[in-house]
């Protein structure tokens, strides 16, 4: 929040996505979280940890501030948001999403771009790099679309002045480091400065169980179109491949030779000049 | 951990409880998972230290950042009374806490029964400056709780003990020997129990304490610690006490009542080994199961033969057998019912079900089980002291039967 000494409260937004637990048995016709009726087969995309430990650093390292984690989803997404607390987040709230299950990126984004309008006062909106299901790492660029912010992907570390925050981003081969002025987005790496987030304690989960997180309609947050830009019709497990593997290993390397270009050749192949 | 989750849906919690003990379940499965278990392996093969010389000992490289995380996590207070800095959570919970950590490493998870006992005991019968000392420091693990009960002399006989008490002013004044001590030297308060009155009966002039090392000073010194053929990774130690000095506040109960008082504790810390035997065996079960269905002979998955599926529904059952019972007994102490024989039954049982579960477990992996590269080689040894420790099988059957026969007198 803006005064007019500078950065006065530091408020960041923290968006965590419920995915399907990694370990919970595969099932195409039950991807997503609101599809499963078991709440132990939900976990926070681990992705986001990360975000969370960079938001809660920014903020231990400033010595204020506030982090409220939000969260789309059906009830079966409450397990999320409390662990957002239970790592340290100091609010949430959970934006209902059970009926229609809202779940295209496109529209998620519109969404969560118009709750942090709702929310209204925000310094930073903090993703995590991508999520562990569908991996589009799109969400942090897109909001940031909507609500025409600056934008830092693959941040690995983090420092503020002034009302501008410094940011060094993962590049192909290297890093950079760039200057954004706030509010700004950032999507966070699962690497660098943020590489290990921190666990929940008992202490904490005492405090996140008390903790009330109101729930959001979406139809209260404006959006005026909010038809699904796209829609699944159905989603499949593809087909065992049945290739085998054959493996030319044995005798003279120039017979080795013949007999590979043969077998390819038997596969019918296009060998090209090695006809 | 699906497994553990359902059962605690059958118990008694209410709403609020039962979203605390998922997350801190689900907490203590990730930190076990992710972070003890890579380590089991180096730690079973560096062990656990002692210098003859400074007469220091300490714990295998990396054991104590993860016992400062399990710190962080508040994991040591899941028992301790609100007053005293902990968060009065239920022993179902804290036995739960007990299995995950074992699935991971049985050296790394030492740290809890004894922890709990030490809390146990010194809440239940300390005195309140006891309580306030060292009640929150057991709650934060800053100090580690051990105890000091056998003596060369006093194994199973624990009425046996040879260790005097001489009362001088306002402190007591400790001389004689311990043995099989986990933790010994790097723990923080000792429950040990000494001859008070010499002139009574056996058994019956015995008075418990609690040993604080930072007022016994080098008058409590370890001799040596024990090569073992598992659990290497933890300490176990013998140790010297030569006038060790405790002050009168540090007596629990009172004067020449201490073996009614640990004897009648120690089923607590039965339904913790346990939960330990469960852990491991969940393990050698989930080891099992990845090698059946990774390793083919004759052209097929081990795991498809009948003979390797029956062991492995054999081994589910007793898991699933054995931590019905420490739960169940768990609960049962939760809600402030005796458990003494209950807490003999599941530690006798579920030890018992643990060396079959891991001698199976060998067994399906076949010369590569008996290999120290795979894991299973290691929960085979490391199960072999859970029907020992803590009283031996034997002893708990004593127990168990001497319930039984005099619920039938009456």
């Amino acid at each position: 929040m803006k005064t007019k000494d500078g950065y006065l409260t530091l408020n960041i937004l923290i968006f965590v996505k419920a995915t399907i637990d990694r370990n919970a048995p595969l099932d195409p016709d039950e991807i997503f979280p609101g599809d499963r009726d078991d709440k132990s087969d939900v976990m926070t995309n681990n992705y986001d940890k990360h975000a969370i430990e960079a938001a809660l650093r920014i903020v231990e390292e400033k010595g204020e501030g506030k982090v409220t984690a939000v969260c789309l989803g059906s009830d079966m997404a409450d397990k999320v948001v409390k662990e957002a607390i239970a790592m340290g987040c100091h609010g949430a709230i959970r934006i209902e999403n059970s009926e229609a299950e809202i779940t295209h990126f496109f529209s998620v984004a519109k969404i969560l771009a118009a709750s942090a309008k709702k929310i209204g006062e925000y310094d930073l909106l903090i993703f995590g790099m991508q999520s562990y299901d569908y991996g589009t790492a799109t969400m942090a660029p897109m909001v940031a679309e909507f609500l025409d912010l600056p934008l830092a992907c693959f941040v690995e570390k983090v420092s503020l002045n002034e009302g501008k925050i410094t940011v060094e981003k993962v590049i192909e081969g290297g890093t950079r480091t760039m200057e954004l002025q706030m509010p700004a987005v950032l999507s966070i790496a699962s690497t660098g400065d943020y590489e290990e987030p921190r666990y929940t304690s008992v202490r904490r989960i005492m405090k996140a169980s008390k903790t009330d997180v109101p729930v959001w309609e979406i139809s209260d947050l404006g959006i005026d179109d909010d038809e699904p830009s796209v829609e699944f019709d159905d989603i499949e497990v593809p087909p065992a491949r049945t290739e085998k593997c054959v493996v030319i290993d044995e005798g003279d390397p120039n017979e080795l030779v013949g007999k590979l270009l043969d077998t390819l050749k038997e596969k019918g192949l296009n060998l090209g000049a090695f006809k | 951990m699906k497994q553990l989750t359902k059962i605690f849906k059958t118990l008694n919690f209410d709403k609020e409880t039962q979203e605390q003990n998922e997350m801190i379940l689900d907490m203590v499965y990730e930190l076990a998972m992710n972070e003890i278990i890579e380590k089991e392996q180096d730690w079973d093969e560096e062990g656990a230290h002692f210098d003859p010389e400074t007469k220091q000992v300490s714990y295998p490289s990396g054991m104590m950042d993860l016992y400062k995380k399990c710190q962080q996590n508040d994991l040591f207070s899941i028992i301790v009374p609100e007053k005293y800095d902990g968060f009065g959570l239920s022993y179902t919970l804290w036995n739960a806490v007990i299995e995950l950590m074992a699935r991971a490493s049985l050296a790394f998870s030492m740290f809890f029964p004894s922890q709990g006992l030490n809390i146990e005991i010194i809440n239940k019968f300390g005195t309140s400056e006891a309580k306030e000392k060292y009640l929150p420091l057991l709650a934060s693990g800053d100090a580690i709780g051990a105890m000091a009960f056998s003596e060369p002399n006093a194994g199973s006989d624990i009425s046996a003990v040879a260790t005097k008490a001489e009362k001088e002013g306002d402190s007591y004044y400790l001389t004689g020997n311990k043995i099989w001590l986990s933790h010994g030297g790097a723990a923080g308060t000792y429950i040990t129990f000494a001859v008070t009155d010499k002139s009574a009966e056996r058994g019956r002039g015995l008075s418990a304490f609690v040993i604080d090392p930072k007022i016994a000073k080098e008058n409590l010194e370890v001799v040596r610690i024990e090569e073992k053929m598992g659990l290497h990774g933890s300490i176990t130690a013998q140790m010297a006490l030569d006038r060790v000095e405790v002050p009168k506040e540090n007596l629990l109960g009172k004067e020449n009542d201490g073996l009614r008082l640990i004897l009648g504790s120690l089923a607590s810390s039965r339904i913790g080994i346990a939960a330990q035997a469960v852990g491991m065996s969940e393990t050698a079960l989930q080891e099992s199961v990845n090698y059946s269905m990774q390793r083919s002979q004759f052209g097929r998955q081990i795991g498809k033969f009948q003979a390797i599926s029956f062991m492995l529904a054999d081994m589910a059952t007793r898991v699933h057998q054995a931590r019905l019972l420490y739960l169940n007994t768990a609960q049962m102490k939760h809600i402030g019912e005796d458990t003494q024989v209950e807490s003999s039954m599941a530690k006798y049982w579920a030890t018992e079900l643990a060396q079959k579960v891991t001698y199976d477990a060998v067994q399906i992996h076949g010369g590569y089980g008996y290999s120290r590269e795979y894991r299973v080689e290691r929960l085979f040894r490391d199960a072999r002291v859970l029907t020992i420790f803590e009283g031996t099988s034997e002893m708990q059957k004593t127990i168990i039967s001497r319930g039984t026969l005099s619920r039938a007198q009456k």
